[in-house]
C-alpha cells in the first residue's frame, strides 16, 4: 500500500519526520479499518440512490432500482420525453410535448380540452415532485397515452430525474 | 239644502278608516319589497333565482375531475349521468381517467348528492329537462336545456372556430365564473365577441 511522504525536514532530534498526506491517506496508514468501511459504504449508498435531495422522488428510484433499473440519467429522460411514439391505440403520433410542450418550466396545454398545465418543472412550479400518488397516477397514465403501454422503472426513473433538474 | 244619501253617510263614515287601509296596505307592499331585496329572497339567501351551484370547491373533485377539463359542477347532470360516467372512467369519452376505487366512492357521492335531480340542485333543476332521468345523455352540452340555453350562439363563429374557445365543452372559456359554478348571463364574457347583451 502505498502512502505519500513527505520530508519535511527534521525534528528537534535531527531525525526525518515523515508527514502523511490527506485524512483518508492517514487513515490507509493507520489501518483504520472501520472508519475506512464507513466512509466507502456511505459513498457508495449515495452513489446508489441517486440523491435528487427530493425524498419522494429518491423514494420512487429507489424502488425502480429494486424493479431492475440501473444507474438513471436525465439525458435519457429528456430524450424519452421528446420521442414521438406510434402506437396502436393512437390515431397519430403522440409525445410528452403535445400537452406539456418542450420547455417543461412553461405552462402547457391539454392537447385536447386546451386547459392549461401548470408547469412540470420544480423550479418554477414547486408543488410539482412532491406527492407519490399523484407522481404515479400520472406516470401511469400518460405512459399509457403517449407510449401505448406503462414505461419501465428505468423509463420512470430516468424521466423523474430530467424533471426534477430542468 | 238636499240630504245626503245613504251612499253618501256610508262614505262619509268610511272615508278615513278605508283610505288609511289602502294607504297602510300600499305602504307595506313597497316597504317589503325593499326588505326582500336588501337581505335574501324569500326563498331563502341561497340564490335559488341563480344558476349558482351550491356545494362547489370539493378538493377531491377539483383535483381529480380538474385536471384535464373544468370540474364541471355536479349540478348539470343527474345522479344516472354521473353514476354512469363514474363506472366507465377507463374510457372516459376515449380517453383512461381511472382513478382509485377510495376516490371514486368519496366522488360519486359528492356528485350525486349534488346531482340536477338533487335537492341541491337549484335553479339547474331546470338542465333535467327533456331528458330521460333514468337514462340521460352523459354529456352535458347533450342536454335539451343546455341547447335551449345556447341556441342563440353562433357555433362555428363564436365556438368552434373561434381559437379562444374551441367547443362547447370549455364552459369557462366564456362563462367567466364557471369554476365557481355560476352561469347567469351578466358573467358572460365570449372571447372576441364580449359580453352577452340581450
Amino acid at each position: 500500500m502505498q502512502t505519500t511522504l513527505k520530508n519535511t525536514g527534521s525534528n528537534d532530534l535531527g531525525k526525518p519526520v515523515q508527514q502523511y498526506r490527506g485524512l483518508l491517506t492517514k487513515l490507509r496508514a493507520k489501518k483504520h479499518w472501520p472508519t475506512l468501511l464507513l466512509v466507502m459504504l456511505l459513498s457508495l449508498s449515495a452513489a446508489a440512490q441517486a440523491q435528487t435531495g427530493n425524498p419522494v422522488v429518491d423514494h420512487l428510484l429507489e424502488e425502480y432500482q429494486s424493479q431492475g433499473a440501473t444507474n438513471f440519467s436525465a439525458a435519457n429522460g429528456g430524450r424519452l420525453w421528446e420521442q414521438s411514439v406510434e402506437h396502436s391505440k393512437a390515431p397519430t403520433a403522440r409525445s410528452c410535448t403535445q400537452c406539456h410542450g418542450n420547455d417543461i418550466r412553461q405552462s402547457g396545454k391539454h392537447i385536447r380540452t386546451k386547459r392549461v398545465i401548470t408547469p412540470l418543472a420544480p423550479s418554477t412550479n414547486p408543488e410539482r415532485l412532491t406527492r407519490e400518488k399523484k407522481i404515479r397516477k400520472w406516470l401511469k397514465r400518460n405512459c399509457k397515452w403517449t407510449l401505448g403501454r406503462e414505461c419501465s422503472a428505468q423509463e420512470k426513473g430516468d424521466l423523474l430525474l430530467w424533471i426534477q433538474t430542468q | 239644502m238636499t240630504r245626503d244619501t245613504t251612499m253618501t253617510k256610508i262614505m262619509n263614515k268610511l272615508r278615513w278608516p278605508l283610505g288609511g287601509a289602502l294607504l297602510t296596505g300600499a305602504l307595506f307592499i313597497g316597504l317589503s319589497g325593499f326588505a326582500q331585496q336588501a337581505q335574501s329572497s324569500w326563498w331563502g339567501d341561497d340564490h335559488e333565482d341563480e344558476y349558482y351551484a351550491k356545494n362547489t370547491g370539493n378538493p377531491t373533485h377539483l383535483e381529480e375531475c380538474g385536471a384535464c377539463h373544468i370540474a364541471y359542477p355536479a349540478q348539470l347532470l343527474p345522479k344516472a349521468a354521473w353514476q354512469e360516467i363514474l363506472s366507465n372512467l377507463d374510457n372516459h369519452f376515449g380517453e383512461d381517467a381511472s382513478i382509485d376505487t377510495g376516490i371514486r366512492s368519496e366522488l360519486t357521492n359528492f356528485l350525486t348528492n349534488n346531482a340536477s335531480d338533487s335537492n341541491n340542485a337549484g335553479k339547474f333543476r331546470k338542465f333535467t329537462r327533456g331528458i330521460d332521468i333514468r337514462n340521460p345523455p352523459i354529456q352535458i352540452t347533450e342536454l335539451k336545456y343546455f341547447e335551449r340555453k345556447h341556441d342563440e350562439i353562433n357555433d362555428q363563429k363564436m365556438v368552434i372556430n373561434n381559437p379562444d374557445v374551441g367547443s362547447f365543452s370549455q364552459c369557462q372559456a366564456c362563462h367567466e365564473k364557471a369554476e365557481q359554478g355560476i352561469f347567469d348571463e351578466d358573467t358572460v364574457n365570449i372571447p372576441n365577441f364580449g359580453r352577452w347583451d340581450d
